[in-house]
């Protein structure tokens, strides 16, 4: 009678850790996240563009949950030539842009590529970016392997934030 | 038995609890946004502004009296810009639609310092893809080089493209000057400002 109560139990837990992790990848997925090994990166977005446009930029949040330190090495899309990590900033009077080659991620540290900072930078760009639509891009870490995610268009003066709802407004 | 029902309560509550956290954690991830960056204190002696002669987006010659008696919003940027301009003119485009009808009595410009780029056709797609009211300037070199000295404002044209030339970077001042309808220079926003905030602070203005 005992050892019965202990397999009902033991299927029990099976059956609610298999509720729990279809729940935690069902909650991963609303909140529009992607993991590689330790790393997750959250909420991908890009700005619509001009027809005639040749550059783009995406941003998203990185969270190195790992213990040791890994970077980005490389980028790559379907929607461009050229993927690179560049960084906006200030310097005297002027905003500037410089290619950053590795990003360094801390361990437990967020990065976040946001305007005014950091962002995925698409050079050579193959077709313009619609409001709405979607694009793949990949990223390769040095250590944790490769993810690939899913950048959501939003209009052309989205400021990114929590208000993600801007997406479905487009002027 | 009873025990059995204990046992379901527990993993539940764990099941929640954990499925709670990782909710509770990635909100705070992207609650974490936008640095504010302070308006420029600019000083009240420099005179700021002047006279200008340009091209609007639908190929009009322009000048500083075609918009007198209304208040200007004047940003330098390029269309090819992938990061401080359009988070600018989004600011201003939220800005309008906050203030509402009065803001009619603004016309944000946008002044291309990009001339081989930004075309007439181009800068009136720019445009019109944030706001209706924002007006797109550009012009010869030597009118840009003369509108952007009137206004303190600086610009360089990359060497950082492909080999065609074709996605050099420009780097520009990022300032929103706030002229009045006597094209009386009043204040400057930075480029990131919050629009709520600068709609407070241009209602304040406004008549
Ligand atoms: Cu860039």
């Amino acid at each position: 009678m005992k050892e019965n109560t202990m397999k009902k139990l033991v299927s029990l837990i099976a059956v609610i850790a298999a509720t729990t992790m279809f729940l935690i990848t069902d909650v991963y997925a609303a909140m529009n996240q992607y993991k590689a090994g330790d790393i997750i990166i959250e909420n991908p977005w890009a700005r619509a563009t001009m027809s005639s446009a040749q550059t783009a930029a995406a941003f998203l949040t990185i969270k190195n949950n790992g213990s040791t330190p890994d970077r980005i090495v490389a980028l790559q899309s379907p929607i461009s030539q050229k993927t690179e990590i560049h960084q906006s900033f200030m310097e005297g009077d002027m905003m500037r842009m410089r290619p950053v080659g590795v990003l360094e991620l801390a361990p437990g540290e967020v990065t976040m590529l946001k305007p005014g900072s950091y962002h995925v930078m698409f050079m050579g760009l193959k077709f313009p970016l619609a409001i709405g639509e979607t694009f793949p891009l990949r990223v390769k870490f040095e250590k944790s392997g490769e993810v690939e995610v899913i950048v959501k268009i939003m209009k052309a003066g989205a400021r990114g934030g929590m208000n993600m709802d801007n997406m479905n407004h487009a002027n | 038995m009873k025990r059995q029902h204990f046992y379901i309560v527990l993993i539940l509550f764990v099941s929640i609890t954990v499925t709670v956290a990782i909710g509770t954690d990635s909100f705070n991830l992207t609650n974490e946004t936008g640095a504010k960056t302070a308006s420029t204190s600019s000083s009240a002696t420099v005179e700021i502004g002047g006279p200008f002669t340009l091209v609007d987006h639908n190929g009009k010659t322009v000048t500083d009296a075609d918009f007198e008696g209304r208040y200007k919003l004047i940003f330098f940027g390029y269309t090819s810009c992938p990061d401080v301009c359009p988070t600018a003119l989004g600011g201003v485009s939220e800005m309008l639609d906050i203030i509402g009808k009065k803001s009619e009595q603004i016309v944000p410009l946008f002044i291309s310092v990009d001339t081989k780029r930004d075309t007439v056709d181009v800068l009136q797609e720019y445009v019109t893809n944030f706001h209706p009211q924002i007006v797109g300037l550009t012009g010869s070199v030597e009118q840009i080089t003369a509108v952007t000295k009137a206004y303190r404002s600086y610009f360089t044209i990359n060497d950082d493209g492909d080999s065609n030339g074709d996605y050099y970077s420009v780097s520009h001042s990022s300032y929103l000057y706030l002229m009045g309808p006597d094209g009386k220079f009043i204040t400057a926003y930075g480029h990131n400002r919050p629009p709520e905030d600068m709609a407070k602070s241009i209602s304040e203005v406004l008549s």
